[in-house]
């Protein structure tokens, strides 16, 4: 899916809401996209930036126009983005970013002599 | 003293460099001033020669917390939605809102019953009401 030859296709873009979760293996981003196909969704990593770009269909056929969700996250240093995981279900994105290891808590062994 | 700033200041601050992340991402991406997406259900009702569409904007609704009824030419949709936090987690950012709401909308022509079909798809749910034989347009062919 190229953005260049689909723009003209967008009637309009909205910023959709989102909720940011955080827990000890790392964030979760939870993205409302209703009428969203799997194959309308475009999820970009680089440079610790996350791109979202979702295409909702207006009617039917390939040709038909589109609303597009757009939304960017700037993450903390210390997300592995090349472990993250996406899901999309019932209009709703789920994406999963894991923490680098060495970000980790970690459990410090004591021992004494 | 009842609490130590330090302590404060540190919750605080965790949110609010991630809140100022991103909206720093967001004015970079020229995105601030892009309409936000309805929170609560937006909803379309279009009329073709055959039929009534209803359309409405439902991510993350259950089929089971959905109740649609047809009583007259009055169609209510009540919907539920809940948005919990996740277990072991924190809230970092949180925009996406529970509800619950019925809608009633008085339809524009009488419809068939009988001829009713609904499917909820993508978090959309769509409404198909065929109308009834009486009113839906009649092409009159002239007599010789």
């Amino acid at each position: 899916m190229s953005t260049e030859n689909t723009q003209d296709r967008a009637r309009y873009v909205m910023r959709p809401p989102v909720d940011v979760f955080e827990s000890e293996d790392g964030l979760r981003l939870v993205v409302d996209l209703p009428g969203v196909p799997k194959d309308g969704l475009e999820l970009n990593f680089d440079q610790g930036l996350l791109g979202l770009v979702a295409r909702r269909p207006l009617g039917e056929g390939d040709d038909a126009p589109f609303a597009e969700f757009r939304r960017r996250f700037e993450l903390p240093r210390w997300i592995d983005g090349d472990k993250s995981t996406a899901r999309l279900e019932a209009g709703v994105l789920t994406v999963e970013l894991p923490k680098a290891d060495a970000a980790r808590p970690r459990q410090i062994q004591v021992s004494f002599d | 003293m009842l609490f130590r700033l330090d302590d404060l200041d540190h919750t605080f601050q965790v949110m609010n460099d991630l809140h100022r992340r991103l909206d720093r991402a967001l004015g970079a991406a020229g995105l601030a001033d892009v309409p936000r997406a309805s929170e609560l259900g937006w909803v379309d009702l279009t009329e073709t020669p055959d039929e009534l569409v209803l359309r409405a904007d439902l991510p993350g609704v259950d089929a089971d917390a959905l109740d649609i009824s047809l009583k007259e030419e009055v169609l209510t949709l009540t919907a539920q939605r809940r948005v919990e936090v996740p277990e072991g987690h924190k809230v970092h950012v949180r925009e996406r809102r529970p509800y619950k709401f019925t809608r009633s909308f008085a339809l524009p022509t009488r419809v068939d019953p009988e001829k009713v079909g609904a499917r909820l798809r993508d978090g959309v749910l769509t409404v198909r009401l065929a109308k009834a034989e009486a009113v839906k347009p009649r092409q009159i062919t002239l007599a010789d």
